[in-house]
């Protein structure tokens, strides 16, 4: 059959069915559901939900009729509305008076120098000021709004409803709806297959019950969305939202989002093989102790930290070779490089991210290490201020050259925010966040 | 090579980064009420030891320990956990005590008092005046008026305050029990610090109503071209004249109004020709103004047609240098002048310096004299020898040097910010004991032993500083001192060179170097004068605060209380101007319809105690 409604998941057998299906009242409900990512709703409980709430405006009807007209014509917007009339109007008197008492005052200090006025005036102007005052204070104390509920009492509240969840609990169905299910490893699968749910980068997944006992914790205690920010009533109502959304994932794209379950990973693997791949194309660790001839070699430091200026120059590595006959490496205060993955004949590369030279091209780095100065805030600020000129200091071949690398900085930078932003849109949809 | 900021940078660090947010402004408040409590913190000390006659000689902090405790502690303060990452913080003006005569940059290191004693063994004791005789001895004495200046910077956000304090004969309270002054402040100094802490008020106000300019006092408006109802300099400097002048007393030429940016906060002036310079200065050629005007040949010669000898020969000079100006410097906007508008979203320093001329026999030109560690060598005794203790980088100077001792001090010396460093400053044992808790006791502040090994990392520091300041890759901040100079002398004084010749020592604001333009008379020869028997030093008061206006609230970042004092001086209520200035008073008492005027309140004890204070409060 080629007829079908995609918003109410229905099929038709004519043409004629599925326009009048169009028309009715059902569709219209389902389409504005789809809108808000919700699932259809069949016609049974529709017509159940409209019966529902026409009782109960019938209700609000009768009872309505029996209240006086006047409070049926002002709702408590309006009401609020006319109180804040109100208080504007009384302050604005109260300006008014302050200005009238000010000016006053200019005008006696003007005709006789003196700073006072005369007791009579003062005390009726200060009466009314005292007046008014007043009843700007009472409407404001009417209007108070009740005190929020402090953060211990909401946390206490929780605590009171929370969910525990077992490791045989599936985290999306109702508690204890599922009771086929007989271990964890049951469970996942169940979820996989059931609600489409998987660990990200399960393969580096060190502590996979930590990190269910976590997400459990969150819907069970925090009542939250592990997708995203929703945080609904009860636990019930959070795994109904997921479910509905099929927000039954993990989000694993931006840093904020990896950091948060990153204590349950372990990437030292990952780490160790990308990083020698890139540098020597899969070359193995123990290579670099057999090649080496002679006895006693020293390493400097050649890219270290630049800001560090004790540590430049100043780390020498020297390789031992100890009883048993193999070489070790070890600096000045005997800390051990042994585990040094890589040693390229001139070149030493340690696993913290440094590379030592080898002495004898001390004065070849020693040419290029020279640092740029850098310049704080506070120093920029003082010389874009500057407007003495310096005849001799500005060179302006120097200068053109910077203006033209500040100008690509420009360019680079706006080109990575572009490639960025287009790159982190990865949501398929549009979702308008007040229809959820 | 150059150092040269891109076109995008120097926008962001001089405008954006100046906007006046709200977290620009918490910090500004922040830095205002730092310096507050590091100023109520040295009144405290001050008070406990000088204003107590149970203390001998021995028990008194001396000068340079003042200033050594009361930059510790604020260092201390800025080191606690502030909410808010900030990137540079620290101190923007190093403590400076200035005695009577002394006008700016009495700060001495805790080892130099002895040896400026040493240097200063021929001067004659008799000849010297107050204010040197106390710095000299390095302890404060009874009458003295001792100007206190502090300053800290939160990310490059200044706050600033200079207060005049006295030292006051004290008597017992029969009823407390306490000691108290046994009396006020009379005479000239009184009548100097009262119209310093007046006409800071006022001007605070002034600034204020920048904010709502149409509730401007009639009076004040009339100032303004046109009577526009706006703040302009024009008026500020009308307004602070009269008053001063009222008291009988006088501007110090560096007085000034002036507004200050993130990093930009006066602490470069005479290194740094700073563009878009906004504010009111006072300097001696203003003076000179004031009183070719009350010469009545002058007048005569200015309006007839036929030009006097003597009026083509001042016209002239006056053109060179205005020529001189313009050729100097190619962006004017260095220069300052009185034609710019007070407008909302800006900070502004007040800082006016005021000397009192009830002492003074004849007119004259109030002027300062720069002591340097060779001003003493003369035959007069009269002067004294001082060492430099505030030393300041100059950025744009850039050169390999030679001493590992000097290359390690410029080092430490980059590492601090843009505002002047002390050589304590650079000591290592200094920074251990900015990260120990504050002692809070006042009884049981001794740092005997920490002093002596500070003192010693300084020598160290002092010899490379040598060939820092040799190679002009700093510059030391000036102590200077305010001499009186009868018109006598100055118009008796022949200069045939011109005024070409610039004192290259002398930190002035670009455009000021000649500082009597139109007498022909240039720094150099005004410099000769100050060793005549004729020349007075006078005892300056100063008060200084920094104000951050907004458009709905001005917040005052630092204020200080006036002190006990009795002055014979007061305003003349039927001047047009002073009216205007009740009025500008009057409307800043009223809370609601008036100009909003919010002083930010130093730290509670509480804060100072608590690690991570809490700044809600």
């Amino acid at each position: 059959m080629n007829y079908t409604c995609n918003a109410c998941w229905i099929q038709f057998t004519s043409t004629k069915d599925q326009r009048s299906h169009m028309q009715t009242e059902w569709h219209r409900y389902n389409l504005k559901r789809k809108v808000a990512d919700l699932p259809a709703v069949d016609e049974k409980t529709f017509n159940e939900k409209v019966t529902k709430i026409n009782e109960t405006k019938k209700e609000v009807d009768n009872f309505g009729l029996k209240t006086s007209e006047k409070d049926a014509k002002l709702s408590p917007k309006d009401l609020k509305k006319l109180q804040k009339q109100e208080l504007l109007k009384k302050k604005q008197d109260l300006l008014e008076l302050a200005k009238k008492q000010i000016e006053l005052k200019l005008k006696r200090v003007q005709d006789d120098g003196s700073l006072t006025l005369s007791p009579e005036v003062e005390k009726s102007l200060a009466d009314k000021v005292a007046q008014l005052s007043q009843d700007i204070e009472k409407i404001q104390f009417k209007n108070k709004p009740k005190e929020p509920i402090s953060e211990e009492e909401i946390y206490r509240k929780k605590l009171a409803n929370q969910v525990q969840f077992k490791e045989i609990d599936c985290l999306f169905c109702p508690i204890n709806s599922n009771k086929k299910i007989t271990n964890f490893e049951e469970n996942l699968e169940h979820m996989s297959l059931k609600h489409g749910f998987l660990f990200p980068e399960e393969t580096y997944l060190a502590d996979k019950n930590g990190l269910f006992k976590y997400l459990s914790e969150k819907i069970g205690l925090g009542n939250m969305c592990l997708c995203c920010n929703f945080e609904g009533r009860s636990t019930e109502s959070v795994q109904q939202h997921m479910i509905m959304k099929t927000h039954c994932k993990v989000p694993y794209y931006t840093e904020d989002e990896k950091l948060e379950i990153s204590e349950f990973y372990d990437f030292s693997e990952y780490n160790k093989k990308s990083r020698f791949r890139k540098k020597y194309g899969g070359e193995s660790i123990e290579e670099y102790n057999e090649e080496d001839e002679e006895e006693e070699e020293e390493w400097d430091d050649i890219e270290g930290d630049e800001g560090d200026e004790e540590a430049r120059g100043e780390l020498v590595v020297t390789r031992r070779v100890d009883k048993s006959g193999n070489y070790y490496y070890e600096d000045d205060n005997g800390i051990d490089y042994s585990d040094a993955i890589f040693n390229s004949g001139d070149k030493l590369y340690l696993p913290n991210g440094l590379v030592l030279g080898h002495k004898k091209d001390l004065q070849k780095f020693e040419k290029h290490t020279k640092k740029e100065r850098t310049v704080t805030e506070g120093q920029g600020t003082v010389l874009a201020a500057e407007s003495r000129h310096f005849i001799t200091l500005i060179d302006q071949k120097e200068l053109d050259e910077k203006k033209r690398t500040w100008q690509k900085e420009v360019r680079d930078k706006k080109k990575h925010e572009k490639n960025y932003s287009k790159n982190a849109n990865t949501q398929m949809f549009y979702r308008d966040q007040l229809l959820q | 090579m150059s150092i040269a900021i891109s076109e995008q940078d120097t926008n962001l660090l001089l405008t954006t980064k100046n906007v006046l947010e709200d977290t620009v402004l918490d910090k500004y408040q922040l830095a205002g009420k730092i310096t507050q409590t590091t100023l109520q913190y040295i009144t405290s000390l001050i008070n406990s030891c000088y204003h107590d006659n149970n203390k001998d000689e021995n028990q008194l902090f001396s000068i340079s320990q003042l200033c050594f405790l009361a930059d510790l502690f604020m260092n201390q303060l800025l080191n606690k956990d502030f909410k808010g990452k900030t990137l540079e913080k620290g101190i923007a003006f190093p403590c400076s005590i200035d005695i009577d005569e002394i006008s700016n940059g009495w700060s001495p290191e805790l080892g130099d008092t002895t040896f400026m004693q040493e240097k200063n063994r021929d001067a004659v004791e008799k000849n010297l005046s107050s204010g040197i005789k106390s710095s000299l001895k390095n302890f404060l004495s009874v009458g003295d008026l001792a100007k206190i200046t502090l300053g800290c910077h939160i990310d490059g956000y200044t706050s600033q305050i200079t207060h005049t304090l006295c030292v006051y004969p004290t008597e017992v309270n029969s009823a407390t029990g306490l000691a108290q002054a046994s009396g006020p402040l009379l005479g000239a100094k009184a009548d100097a610090a009262a119209i310093a802490h007046i006409a800071k008020e006022v001007v605070v106000n002034l600034l204020a109503s920048a904010a709502s300019p149409e509730k401007l006092p009639e009076s004040l408006r009339a100032i303004n071209v046109n009577g526009e109802a706006k703040v302009t300099g024009h008026l500020i400097r009308k307004v602070v004249n009269h008053l001063v002048e009222s008291y009988n007393c006088a501007l110090v030429p560096g007085s000034k109004i002036r507004r200050i940016r993130r990093f930009l906060a006066g602490q470069n002036e005479g290194v740094v020709a700073e563009r878009e310079f906004k504010g009111c200065v006072w300097y001696e050629s203003d003076q000179e103004t004031a009183f070719l005007n009350k010469s009545h040949q002058y007048q005569k010669d200015l309006n007839s047609n036929e030009q006097s000898k003597a009026l083509t020969l001042l016209q002239n000079s006056e053109n060179t240098h205005e020529n001189k100006q313009k050729s100097a410097f190619i962006y004017d906007s260095a220069i300052a002048t009185d034609s710019f508008t007070v407008l909302p979203g800006e900070v502004y320093l007040v800082d006016l310096k005021i000397v009192s001329l009830s002492e003074t026999p004849e007119l004259g030109l109030i002027s300062v004299e720069t002591l340097s560690e060779f001003s003493g060598t003369t035959a007069t005794g009269r002067n004294m020898t001082v060492r430099n203790s505030q030393f300041i980088r100059d950025f744009t100077q850039l050169k390999d040097l030679k001493l590992r001792a000097s290359r390690e001090c410029l080092a430490k010396m980059d590492k601090q910010s843009v505002y002047p460093v002390k050589l304590t400053y650079l000591s290592d044992e200094y920074q251990k004991l900015t990260q120990s808790p504050i002692e809070l006791n006042l009884q049981n502040i001794n740092y005997t032993e920490e002093q002596a090994i500070i003192t010693k990392e300084n020598l160290k520091s002092r010899m490379g500083m040598n060939e820092i300041m040799d190679n002009f890759l700093a510059t030391s901040k000036a102590v200077q001192i305010v001499k009186y100079i009868p018109w006598e002398l100055i118009v008796n004084l022949s200069n045939p060179e011109g005024v070409k010749s610039i004192d290259a020592v002398n930190p002035t604001l670009p455009g000021f170097e000649i500082p009597l333009p139109k007498l022909n008379i240039s720094a150099l020869k005004l410099k000769s004068l100050f060793k005549h028997a004729d020349t007075i030093p006078l005892p300056v008061a100063r008060e200084a605060c920094t104000v951050a206006i907004t458009d709905d609230l001005t917040y005052k970042l630092t204020h200080s209380e006036p002190i006990y004092l009795n002055s014979n001086f007061e305003l003349n209520p039927l001047e047009s101007l002073t009216q205007g200035v009740y009025q500008l008073v009057e409307l800043a008492k009223d809370s609601r319809f008036g100009i909003k005027v919010r002083t930010v309140k130093p730290l509670s004890d509480k804060a100072i105690r608590s690690e991570v204070p809490d700044m809600t409060d």
